[in-house]
Formats: structure tokens, sequence, C-alpha cells
């Protein structure tokens, strides 16, 4: 799993519920499905915002983005974050915009 | 003229010196009402739901009048069941529930409502407990087996009965809903809630905010729980209102009810209006917006203000216990904007509002007396939306009901605003040991008995903290048995909702507790936190 996927996965971790832990593993898994409830998700948004300097527009905040892992790390791409980016890399400008 | 000697138990459930008893101020059940609302309101709608997709369905008065009577001949003559008997039901968020609730009262049933996401260990004792003589559950719920429940069939497959097949005839007393909530020390206990008590509270409702037929309420809360059931299906129906009943809450589609559906007042918890905040990036409420109605956690005057710049609205809190059907309090609606500001805008504790009509409410101390405003003590109350009983806990019912009030274990003061006559009050702090994360209650000391009932476990706790989205989140503290790590998650998960098992497990090496072993839980949560707050190894 690439660096970005992973640390999507490591934000994810406490939201899924404690008997599917292992199904996070495979980063296409429905999140929903292990536990990731709609208030987790809004937790999730924040951080991700946070973690990676990036800010969700209000068409990409629908339960298509957060799905997989991978879904959620394809829109932060998207969005002009990497697993590189975060609160204190300053060389990286805020994405305010999506792009499909 | 003086009455036979009067109990706890009759005081308790007076409001203002008015006996619970006839003459009854309200007439009739909510069945009675139903069918009064078909010859006023006719084909007025009534429920609409609302699917995941946002696919909705409307019914009326009539509609679900119609087939509430279709799964009530249903139940007598395909279940067996018949006035008197207990039905247990775990609904969802769908008319098939609401028309199932109304077609089993209509049989005279008594309608034990049950937590579809709780283990049949969880559900098992209640079914016993309660004498149900059938499970029910609407298609999307799966029960386990050995609960051998019935799928509530699609109304609109069943036959009319004969159309003058009367509903079966139950009184304001008798038993109307068995709701099972999570005691502070023993086990869950069941609480019984009397045709009256269903009448009142929705008395009180409509009284209170002035709700008008043909009125729209949006909901999104479970129904399995008082404040979903009450506050946005019964409740409405006695007003003649127009509820929309969301299936859950969804933070993305949310928006886009409240624009669709335009109603005037919403029914919340505060990690909701939390979540909204955060997701709804452009929000605007249509013109005709009155305001949200919290409940069932502290809001917190933080939030108020979020909602109040963000959205542009009031957050009416309200606070009440299945034990008092629904809500014992809420904030008025005519507040003024002054008051608004002192006792939620910023206060250090938002206000959970004055008494309802039909319950008086008063902060009581140790020894009884009522305590000053300002005086912290436990709030209390007494009224004709106080419950009937504990159903078979003779004990606990006399103990809940002690001095002639029912004890909430919650704590609090009163406190008149001095612009406005009216006591308000505030809650401080819970007496009882419990959590409630993602809206479901939990006995924190039950869970602890269950942890230390895992193998490999010397000792455990559960430390409850507060979490912005959740509610509360429970962490549990626990001491391994040497070169032992048992995964008490799973281990919980045989008696608990998965959605209220701990997901962090912290390694203790032992648990505070005083020389009598009783567990020191300040001492508790400061060790919880600091390992919380250490950085990562």
């Amino acid at each position: 799993m690439d660096e970005l996927r992973r640390a999507i996965t490591e934000l994810v971790r406490p939201y899924v519920r404690a008997a599917d832990a292992r199904a996070l593993d495979d980063p296409d898994a429905e999140l929903v499905a292990l536990g990731v409830d709609s208030l987790a998700v809004v937790e999730l948004i924040v951080l991700i915002e946070r973690r990676f300097s990036v800010t969700f527009p209000s068409d990409l905040l629908d339960w298509s983005t957060f799905r997989t892992v991978t879904s959620i790390a394809e829109t932060v791409v998207s969005l002009g974050g990497s697993a590189g980016s975060g609160p204190g890399d300053l060389d990286r400008p805020h994405s305010a915009t999506g792009s499909a | 003229m003086r009455a036979a000697q009067v109990t706890d138990h009759d005081l308790a459930h007076s409001y203002q010196g008015r006996p619970f008893g006839p003459p009854w101020e309200y007439g009739g059940t909510i069945v009675s009402i139903l069918r009064r609302q078909v010859d006023v309101l006719g084909d007025a709608a009534f429920l609409t739901t609302a699917t995941a997709d946002g696919e909705t369905t409307t019914l009326s008065y009539r509609d679900v009048n119609r087939l509430s009577r279709r799964v009530s001949a249903w139940l007598r003559r395909e279940a067996g069941v018949g006035a008197g008997d207990t039905v247990a039901l775990a609904p969802v968020n769908d008319a098939r529930s609401v028309v199932g609730i109304l077609g089993a009262l209509r049989a005279g049933c008594t309608v034990l409502l049950l937590s579809p996401a709780d283990p049949v260990a969880r559900l098992r004792p209640q079914v016993e407990s309660a004498g149900a003589k059938v499970v029910l559950h609407p298609p999307t719920v799966s029960l386990d087996p050995s609960l051998a429940s019935v799928v509530l069939p699609d109304p609109e497959t069943l036959a009319d009965p004969a159309w003058d097949e009367p509903d079966a005839p139950v009184g304001p007393a008798d038993d109307a809903f068995l709701i099972g909530t999570s005691g502070s020390t023993a086990a869950s206990k069941l609480v019984a809630q009397s045709h009256y008590n269903v009448v009142a509270n929705a008395a009180a409702l409509r009284a209170h905010h002035g709700i008008r037929p043909g009125e729209r309420l949006l909901g999104c809360l479970p129904i399995h729980h008082v404040n979903g059931l009450h506050f946005t299906v019964l409740g409405p129906l006695a007003a003649g209102a127009h509820v929309l009943l969301a299936h859950a809450f969804d933070p993305f589609g949310y928006p886009r009810l409240l624009e669709r559906f335009r109603p005037r007042i919403a029914s919340v918890v505060p990690s909701l209006l939390e979540a909204l905040t955060h997701t709804w990036r452009t929000p605007r409420l249509p013109a005709d917006f009155g305001y949200f109605v919290s409940a069932a956690a502290p809001l917190t005057a933080q939030t108020a203000r979020e909602v109040s710049r963000r959205l542009g609205t009031r957050v009416l809190q309200g606070y009440g216990l299945t034990e008092t059907t629904n809500f014992s309090t809420t904030m008025p609606p005519d507040v003024s904007p002054e008051t608004y500001r002192r006792l939620i805008l910023e206060a250090d504790i938002p206000s959970i509002g004055t008494a309802m009509p039909g319950n008086e409410v008063a902060v009581l101390l140790e020894d009884g007396r009522v305590a000053e405003p300002g005086q912290v003590g436990e709030l209390c109350m007494r009224g004709h939306n106080v419950m009937s009983r504990y159903a078979g806990n003779a004990d606990a019912t006399a103990e809940a009901f002690r001095h002639g009030w029912f004890h909430s274990q919650d704590l609090g003061f009163a406190v008149r605003d001095p612009d406005d006559d009216r006591l308000y009050f505030v809650v401080t702090g819970r007496g009882k040991n419990i959590a409630k994360v993602r809206g479901e209650t939990v006995s924190l000391e039950e869970m602890e008995r269950a942890l230390r009932a895992v193998p490999g476990v010397r000792d455990a706790a559960c430390v409850c903290l507060p979490h912005r989205f959740l509610g509360d989140e429970i962490v549990a503290a626990v001491v391994f048995a040497p070169g032992e790590r048992p995964d008490v998650g799973a281990a919980l998960c045989a008696s608990f909702a998965a959605t209220v098992v701990p997901r962090r497990v912290l390694s203790l090496d032992a648990i505070p507790r005083t020389a009598t072993g009783k567990i020191l839980r300040p001492r508790l949560a400061e060790q919880v936190a600091a390992q919380l707050d250490a950085p990562p190894q």
C-alpha cells in the first residue's frame, strides 16, 4: 500500500469496529461495512483536512468520497494533497477546489 | 375530605396536586387520537419516511389508520396475540415499523421496544422478562435465530379487517410501552410507560412548542428510544403534524432534507449539530425554519454559538429520561434573545430549560428539602409523564419514587433569569456511572464487570470521555495477567452493541481504588488522560 493510503488507514483505524480491525489491511474494503459510521466520517473529514492540508469542497462531501481508503486517497490527491503534505509543510499551498 | 393514605408512588405521579387517575385531563389513548385525526385531518400527511438515497414515501393519517388496523388484525389472527399480551419489536425509522407499533397498540398489546443493534445476550433477558409472546422486526433488521423472530409483513399486502371491527379496549393506566434502560449498577431495567404517559407527554410537547396541525417536524433519531418515538412520531401524531422521519442521521444528506422538507422544528443531539457545522460548508436554512431541539447529551455553549454563527438559528436544549416518558424540561421557544444569550450562548453550562407542562421539576437535597436557586442537588420530577414503574422490579421502583418524587440521579441547580420569571434548570453532572455512546446508554459498571470476567484480565475499569462527535467515548483501562493479552473488545461484543465497545484499551499496572475497593474515578480519569496524551513509543 502506498504511503498516502497507509497514512489514511491509520487515521481511519480508530473508527473501525474492534472485530473488523484486520479487514483494514485492504485499502479497498468498504468502510461503512467496517463500522465507520456517519459521525466517524465527520471526524475523519476534520482530521484528513488538517493532516494533509486540504479542504473538501461541498460537492466532494458525500459517501462516495469516503467509501474506501483508496477513494479517500484519490480525493486527497485530486485536492493537491499527498503523504508528504501536512500541517507543518509550509511549501504546499492549500487547495480550495477539487478537480475531477 | 381526607383521601386514603397517599403513597410515594401516588405523589410521584401527581401534577400540581392533581393525582394520576380519573378524571383524566386528556381523553383517550394514542390509538383513539389517531382515529380522531382521521376524521379531522383525513388525507393530510402524517409520516414521510426517507431511505438513505433520499427516496421518500408519505402516509396520510387515513393511510396510517388503515394500515395499522390491518397489522392489528394480522397480529390477532396470525400471530395469536391479544389484548394484554406483550409483543417485542426491534424497529428502524421506517413506515413499516411505525405502522407496526401502532398496530400492536391497537391490538391491545404492550410494545417492548428492542434496540436492533443489541446482541442477543442483551435482548433475550428483556424479551423473557417482559414475557413477550412474539418478537417482530422490519425486514432490514436481522435478529439472532434463537429469538424466533417474525418479520413484520408489509401492511399493503394484508387484508382489511371488517370495517366495524373495533380496536382492543385499553385504559389510560394500561401499559403501552416497555423500554429497557441501562441502570447504573444492576442489570438493565424495563421502564413501563402507560397509555396516559404517552398522551400526557404528547399534549405537553404540543403545548410547549405550539405545534399546529400540518406543521412539519424533522426527525432522524432512532425510534427505539423515547426521544425518537415520542418527540418525532407519537407527539406529532397527536398534534396533527407532519413528520419527516429520516432513516438515520446522514451528515451529507441532512442539509438537503432541511431544504426540501422545510420543517419548523428539527430534533437533534449535540454531536449531530457539531457534525453539521463541519460538513455543511455553505449553510442556508430555509426562512421558515424555527429551531433545533437538542437532547440526550450535554449541549456546549460553543456548539450553540457555532449554530448561531453559521446557521443563524437557535438550539433549544431539552432533558428527560425514559422514566419521564420523553422530555421533562425544554428551553421555551419564546425565550428572549437576552435570556437565550445568558442561559445558552454565554453560559458555562447551557440550561436544559423549564419544566414541561404535565410535570413538576425540583432540585432536591439528600434530606428531601428543595435546594435554593444555584444550589446543586438532584433533579427530581413528578407528574403525569412519570413512568408507571420498572416492570418486575418493585424494589427499584420504590427506590426511584422515594419521598414522592422520581429521582433522576442527575445533578444540577435551578436558576431564575432576571428578565424572565420562569425557573430554569441546569444539569451539572451525572450521579450515575453511565456513558452515552452514539446515542446508546451504557452502564460503566456493567461493562467493568464484563471486562473483569474475561480470562486474562485481573482488574478493569471504564472511563467515559466526552467526544465531540460521538457523545461519549468509553476507554477501557485493563490490568492484564502477566503474559496475557486477551482481545477484550471482541469479548465485550457478546453482550454490548458493537458501536459502544471501547476502541481504545489501555494497559495499567493497577486500577486506583479506595481501601474498601471503590474505584477512585477522578484518579483513574487522570491516569487514563495521561496515558492517552503521552507521545507514542
